[in-house]
C-alpha cells in the first residue's frame, strides 16, 4: 500500500504521501524525489494562477523528531521523548516547474523560520521539460 | 439556553453548540440535539494518543481519515467549522495532515479549520523541541505548512463539489440501538452510513483531488 493524494488546481498543487512510489506529477510541477514519504506543495502567492504568477511558495515536508527521541517497540508511541533541537528529514528532490507561461528567469529563495530570506537564491535552468532546480 | 441568549440577552452572534467528537460511536444522537442551532462543529484526530495504535499513514486508510470522520457532521444550509483537529506527534506521516484537510475542507465547502493547538512557549527558558502530542508551534513542518494551507483553504483554490449528497434520518433511526452501538461496524458509523437502511448512491463529480493506491473495503453483508 502506497497511498497518495494529489491536488491539482490553478493556484495550489501538491503531492501528499508516497510521492516517489506513485511517480505522479501535477500540472506545473514534477519531482524526482528520494524520500519514501513527503509532501511537495506549490501555491501561488498572488491571485494569478501558478502558470502566470511572479511569486510562488514551495513547501516541502517530511518527518519531524526531537533530538534523542526513541520509539517504543510497537512504534505506537515514544519510549524516550527526546529534547532540543527538533530535527527534520530534508526532502531531497529534483524539482521541475513547467507550463509557466511568461517566465524569463526562475529562481528559488530559501526562507528561515520567520519567513525571511536565508542564503543565496538558486537559479533554475530552462530545459525542454521545464525549469529545473539543480 | 439559546432562547435565553438571543431573546432575553439580545445576543446577535451565531450560537455554536458542542462539537461532534466521539468517533468511536454514532454522532447522530448529539446531532439531533445540535442541528437546529446556527452552526455545527466537529473535532477529530488522526490516531489520537489514547488510541495507542501503531502509527500509520492516513493516505493508506482514507475511509477512516480525518476527512471522512469530520464529514458526518455538517448540516445542510448551515455553516460548519472544525475547531479541533490534528495529526499528532509523534508520527512519521504527519506532514500529510494539513494539506489533505485544507484541500478536502475546500471541496466539502467547510467554513473554518482550526488546528489544535498553537501554544507558544512564553518562557524564555523553553528549549526548541516538540513538548507534547498536539502543540504545533514548535513543529517546523506543520508551521510552514500552515501558510500554504491557509492560502489554499481561504481562497477556495479547490472548488466546492458540484453536487451534494444529502441524508436524513427519522428519530427512531437516530436512536436505533444497533446504529448507536459501539460493537456495530465502526467504519459504517464513522461515515454516517446506517447499515440497516439503503446504501446511498454517491456520484462523485469530476474533482481535482483524488486518492491513489487505496484498496476498496467490502461492505459487511453485501
Amino acid at each position: 500500500m502506497a497511498g497518495l493524494v494529489t491536488v491539482d488546481t490553478p493556484r495550489s498543487q501538491a503531492g501528499i504521501g508516497f510521492v516517489k512510489a506513485n511517480g505522479k506529477s501535477v500540472t506545473n510541477l514534477s519531482a524526482k524525489v528520494q524520500n519514501r514519504f513527503c509532501t511537495i506543495w506549490i501555491t501561488s502567492l498572488e491571485s494569478e494562477p501558478i502558470s502566470r504568477a511572479s511569486r510562488l511558495l514551495l513547501t516541502l515536508g517530511s518527518r519531524v523528531e526531537n533530538e534523542g527521541m526513541r520509539w517504543n517497540e510497537r512504534r505506537s508511541n515514544l519510549a524516550e521523548w527526546g529534547g532540543s533541537p527538533t530535527l527534520i528529514e530534508p526532502v531531497i528532490s529534483r524539482i521541475t516547474l513547467r507550463n509557466l507561461d511568461h517566465a524569463k528567469t526562475v529562481s528559488a529563495q530559501a526562507l528561515d523560520g520567520s519567513g525571511q530570506p536565508t542564503g543565496e537564491p538558486i537559479r533554475a535552468e530552462k530545459k525542454a521539460e521545464g525549469w529545473i532546480f539543480p | 439556553m439559546r432562547d435565553y441568549l438571543t431573546r432575553a440577552l439580545g445576543v446577535k452572534s451565531l450560537i455554536m453548540t458542542t462539537a461532534d467528537h466521539g468517533h468511536t460511536s454514532s454522532g447522530y444522537p448529539l446531532l439531533l440535539a445540535t442541528s437546529s442551532f446556527d452552526t455545527n462543529d466537529g473535532h477529530t484526530y488522526w490516531q489520537h494518543d489514547w488510541e495507542n495504535k501503531i502509527k500509520a499513514p492516513m493516505v493508506n486508510d482514507p475511509f477512516n481519515s480525518t476527512v471522512v470522520e469530520l464529514s458526518r457532521t455538517p448540516v445542510a444550509g448551515k455553516p460548519y467549522t472544525v475547531s479541533e483537529v490534528n495529526n499528532p506527534f509523534p508520527s512519521d506521516w504527519a506532514s500529510e495532515g494539513i494539506p489533505i484537510l485544507a484541500a478536502y475542507g475546500d471541496f466539502q465547502d467547510w467554513d473554518a479549520i482550526i488546528w489544535y493547538t498553537f501554544e507558544p512557549k512564553a518562557s524564555p527558558d523553553w528549549k526548541p523541541y516538540i513538548g507534547d502530542a498536539f502543540d504545533i508551534s514548535l513543529d517546523p513542518v506543520k508551521m510552514s505548512q500552515l501558510a500554504a494551507g491557509a492560502l489554499m483553504f481561504l481562497r477556495a483554490d479547490v472548488s466546492p463539489a458540484n453536487s451534494t449528497v444529502l441524508r436524513s434520518y427519522a428519530r427512531d433511526q437516530v436512536f436505533d440501538r444497533w446504529n448507536t452501538s459501539r460493537v456495530s461496524n465502526r467504519w459504517m458509523v464513522r461515515q454516517g452510513l446506517l447499515l440497516r437502511h439503503p446504501r446511498p448512491k454517491i456520484q462523485l463529480s469530476p474533482i481535482p483531488i483524488s486518492w491513489h493506491g487505496t484498496t476498496h473495503r467490502q461492505w459487511p453483508g453485501s
